[in-house]
């Protein structure tokens, strides 16, 4: 492809493309992302509105915090489990928003420790 | 803690694998583009998944993570010193004598923790490759090949990152140039590659790798409308391939 057919104006994700240039070399021009210029809004809606969705479904005491936390990153439940070093079935049952309060704080604090937030963050989030 | 930079030419690339060992290649003064390392390794590939375990089809355009470097490495004869960890703090200590040493490093991560990304960029990938060249501190500075500039990241950050579990677990991966050959002859390794590579596109017999895999995405992807609940979704989903390419 032509260099100029490939380069899209936008601020919001750099990268690096190869393409053929005026002098038909071949090399590196700097870009910004199709896909992210005309998509990103869609896909910030999409984040808030599952997490509008997620949040109700918290309150009401449907979900727990940890479900709520593993959705919001895109984590299915076996991976999230390998991450945090506990067994799968052991996960599930600490997953329930029932057994959510029963956790202490070195379980919780493995939990928060992959979700890259504090502890305070996963036991106020019922709150805020 | 003390303080140690290495002067580093930082560079955006367009792949992180290939981004990592060229620059490390050129830092140790063997100078290679990225698409000579990416041909010489037969970096290209093609595979359209599906299974139960994915939540949704993917794709992928290159060979396996740690197969750019390490074909690289055989191909050229250029000997990396790599090193993977049980225990984070001995890792940690190694990461941080690499630098004093003097050798830019690159390690493995979990891309989620690299915060200095915006937010909606960062997912769980276990295959992502920065390189450290810098400690100061409580933070370590670190050139990504995403990302225009380096950046600094937090000690903990970068620990978390680098002993992440789950699938494709980094262990603590990390590698240096250790031995460069004075001359290298690049004849043989790139026709090499160019084999490599078209086998592995042309003649595996498997219906979704390789060109197969093209044809097959190209019939699938008509599909992957019923597979959402709404457009939004589907935006959503096209978005986060976007991401991990």
């Amino acid at each position: 492809m032509k260099e100029k057919d490939l380069y899209i104006e936008s601020k919001e994700q750099q990268m690096i493309l190869y393409a053929e240039k005026e002098d038909e070399s071949y090399g590196e021009i700097a870009t910004g992302s199709y896909a992210t210029k005309h998509h990103l809004p869609e896909f910030i809606k999409y984040k808030e509105t599952l997490d509008k969705e997620l949040r109700k479904e918290l309150m009401a005491g449907k979900i727990s915090p940890l479900y709520y936390f593993m959705l919001m990153q895109d984590m299915g439940p076996g991976d999230l489990a390998k991450r945090v070093g506990v067994n799968r079935w052991k996960f599930k049952k600490q997953m329930k928003p029932e057994n959510f309060d029963k956790l202490g704080d070195k379980i919780l604090e493995k939990y928060a420790l992959v979700f890259g937030v504090s502890i305070e963050r996963i036991k106020e989030l019922k709150t805020h | 803690m003390d303080t140690r930079e290495i002067p580093f030419e930082h560079r955006m690339a367009a792949h992180c694998e290939t981004g990592t060992v060229t620059a490390l290649l050129n830092h140790g003064g063997l100078t290679l583009t990225e698409p000579l390392v990416f041909g010489i390794a037969g970096g290209i590939f093609f595979g359209y998944l599906k299974s139960p375990d994915l939540p949704f089809p993917m794709f992928i355009l290159r060979s396996k993570p740690g197969n750019i470097r390490r074909k690289i490495s055989k191909r050229l004869g250029i000997k990396f010193a790599e090193s993977r960890f049980k225990n984070p703090s001995e890792g940690e200590a190694a990461l941080d004598k690499a630098i004093r040493d003097g050798h830019p490093t690159a390690v493995q991560v979990d891309f989620f923790y690299m915060d200095y990304m915006p937010e909606w960029q960062r997912v769980h990938i276990n295959a992502h490759y920065v390189i450290v060249c810098g400690v100061n501190g409580s933070h370590y500075t670190v050139s990504d090949s995403y990302y225009k500039q380096k950046s600094l990241l937090e000690r903990q950050k970068m620990l978390t990152a680098r002993f992440a579990g789950g699938m494709m677990a980094p262990k603590g991966m990390m590698f240096y140039t250790d031995h460069i050959p004075e001359k290298i002859d690049l004849t043989k390794p790139i026709i090499t590659g160019i084999k490599r590579a078209s086998f592995n596109m042309t003649r595996l017999p498997i219906p979704f790798l390789g060109i197969k895999g093209i044809h097959r995405f190209a019939e699938k992807v008509k599909e992957w409308p019923a597979l959402t609940r709404d457009a939004d979704e589907l935006a959503d989903r096209i978005m986060r391939i976007n991401i991990l390419l």
